[in-house]
């Protein structure tokens, strides 16, 4: 049997005219930067005589960054709101009180989610194949990038869920969910740079750049994307580069295999993540939640 | 049916309940009343699992029902204080909604809630949004809503709060006729008239202990029994007032024409072997009784001397 939170919230939402608004919104955007893009490859192309191969390419990978950026600030918008609207709605306690098991609950409003992450990545294949036109980019590179874009799209949502069952108020839930993506993201470079700085006035013991301390960036749903979409595009990959400043001697399984390693570290987060939220939604184990309990 | 044991729930160092005992018979409307911060809804989030108990039992028929939270659930239907509703939702897709989170599906589930919807009152209102419903309305298919998986008692935390008049009315009628049926209830309030009227039990629980439990009848004869006697006679005024000076265990007197006050510490044998006395004695008696109280004085009575004590 379907998960019934997930067959309620969608049927919920395609009343709504947001999911329409949300899927015009984002490949209008998406649209518009990718047609500006090439735009500006067709007037190059006035000035050489020719279609830069590297212009067109570029088409792709910006849309492509543009697109993840886009999953990253809107994710987390969505699942934020997922329990805390349960909770704001005065909701939660008749769904707690139902044979559903809290981990089914969290299930559910992911699953909603994913499914808005999942529409997204569909509907903008159009303004991706734009490549096509030109070449240079296979369908398998595609495919690629749109399972990519929903690994990171499960890993983001996975926070905004953790934030939501945690926080009473859906302000509170997406501050913090974006908070932590963006300390994820920036911070997991802030800390390279200071470890490259310890490195540099000879604090640490580092014996190769910052040695290990790179592997942090396996945290970083960002520098996995663009690690795919280096390789996809340029013979360089976005790693390699990312070594040779900071740790010009690290090689190996890691190394070679950043993606599947990355984004295998992000499924499992994520899975933790959802027990991690199920265990604190469920009212028999949450610490979280017992101070409200006492109001009448 | 219900029966609860030395249930203890602490937050941090505010104890909310402090060994409360209390039963809950098979078909019994049961009231469940006491001041603000008695304990009442921690009660009922108990009961309901979602609070969880420092120590203490939740009997279901028998089984300690704390140790299987499935099953609690599925035996209790749980209508709280203050829900709110799904803005998109049919009233029928609510039910349907959470029928299905009961794992109920099919033809079978739509029908019976339809029937629910009827037992409440909103027949021919299934296709409406639930949003638009007024808040009787919403709180009447929160009831049909915590009927839907059969469950052996329903509790029901202060159903009449924000409503008008009238829907605290109809609600009224239909817990009535709830229990009439066979349904077992719990129903916190703290609108006493209406618990009096229609309760055939009630529990009163103040700072996290029962004060008071049984049927109204029971309660206000254990209360009024510290209550005073009054006394109306016909005549002979003198007479009665020597009489009673004269028993020890009268004690305070007021005399206001033929009727007489006093405190009798007595017991109930006493106190008609006192009326039986006055009869012989020849003094026409008019009307002899403990001073009745309603629920809502003894409710202030009983937690106030709590308090005081």
């Amino acid at each position: 049997m379907s998960n019934p939170v997930y067959q309620k919230e969608m049927k919920m939402s395609v009343r709504t005219i947001r999911l329409a608004m949300l899927i015009m919104v984002f490949n209008g955007i998406l649209a518009a930067l990718s047609l500006l893009s090439m735009y500006g490859a067709v007037n190059r192309s006035r000035f050489f005589g020719s279609v830069q191969f590297s212009s067109v390419i570029q088409i792709y990978s910006t849309v492509a960054y543009i697109e993840f950026a886009m999953f990253m600030l809107l994710v987390p918008a969505v699942t934020a709101g997922s329990i805390s609207g349960e909770k704001e709605r005065r909701t939660l306690d008749l769904l707690l009180t139902s044979r559903m098991t809290s981990f089914s609950i969290v299930l559910g409003k992911l699953k909603a989610s994913l499914n808005l992450v999942r529409i997204l990545a569909i509907s903008s294949l159009p303004v991706l194949s734009l490549v096509f036109i030109f070449g240079g980019i296979r369908i398998r590179d595609l495919v690629g990038v749109l399972c990519a874009l929903l690994i990171s799209g499960f890993f983001a949502g996975s926070v905004g869920i953790l934030f939501s069952t945690i926080s009473r108020k859906t302000t509170t839930a997406t501050v913090l969910s974006y908070g932590s993506l963006i300390a994820l993201i920036f911070g997991s470079y802030g800390i390279l740079g200071f470890l490259q700085y310890l490195d540099s006035n000879n604090i640490g013991k580092f014996t190769n750049g910052i040695g290990k301390g790179i592997y942090i960036l396996l945290l970083n749903p960002a520098v996995a994307f663009a690690e795919l979409v280096y390789n996809q595009v340029s013979s360089e990959g976005f790693i390699e580069k990312v070594c040779s400043m900071y740790a010009p001697r690290e090689q190996g399984f890691f190394v070679d295999n950043w993606i599947w390693v990355s984004l295998g570290i992000q499924i499992l987060l994520s899975i933790l993540l959802l027990f991690l939220s199920a265990w604190i939604l469920n009212p028999l184990h949450s610490i979280v939640i017992r101070r409200r309990a006492w109001h009448e | 049916m219900l029966k609860i044991e030395n249930l203890v729930k602490n937050y941090g160092k505010c104890r909310a309940l402090n060994g409360l005992s209390m039963e809950v018979r098979k078909g019994e409307l049961f009231g469940f009343i006491g001041p603000n911060g008695a304990g009442k809804t921690t009660t009922i989030k108990i009961m309901a699992g979602l609070l969880r108990a420092d120590s203490g039992h939740v009997y279901l028929d028998g089984k300690d029902a704390l140790k299987d939270a499935d099953k609690l659930k599925q035996k209790i239907g749980y209508v709280p204080d203050n829900f709110g509703v799904y803005d998109n939702l049919k009233a029928i897709e609510y039910m349907e909604f959470y029928a299905s989170t009961y794992g109920l599906v099919g033809k079978e589930v739509q029908k019976r809630c339809y029937e629910l919807m009827e037992q409440v009152g909103l027949e021919g209102r299934g296709e409406v949004y639930v949003d638009e419903l007024s808040r009787g309305m919403q709180q009447r298919l929160c009831l049909a809503r915590a009927m839907i998986h059969k469950p052996d008692i329903l509790i029901l935390d202060e159903p009449a709060s924000g409503l008008d008049p009238r829907s605290r009315f109809e609600m009224k009628m239909i817990l009535k006729e709830l229990c009439r049926k066979g349904a077992t209830i719990l129903i916190s309030s703290h609108i006493l008239s209406e618990l009096a009227e229609m309760c055939s039990s009630i529990g009163i629980i103040k700072k996290g202990e029962l004060l008071q439990q049984g049927s109204i009848e029971e309660i206000v004869s254990a209360v009024n029994i510290s209550n005073p006697i009054l006394l109306h006679v016909c005549d002979e005024q003198k007479k009665t007032l020597e009489f009673l000076k004269e028993n020890p265990l009268v004690q305070t007197l007021a005399i206001d024409g033929k009727e007489f006050q006093f405190t009798f510490t007595g017991s109930v044998k006493e106190e008609a072997e006192l009326l039986q006395q006055m009869i012989q004695q020849g003094i026409q008696v008019l009307s002899f009784g403990r001073k009745r109280d309603n629920l809502e004085t003894i409710f202030m009575q009983l937690t106030k001397e709590r308090e005081e004590g």
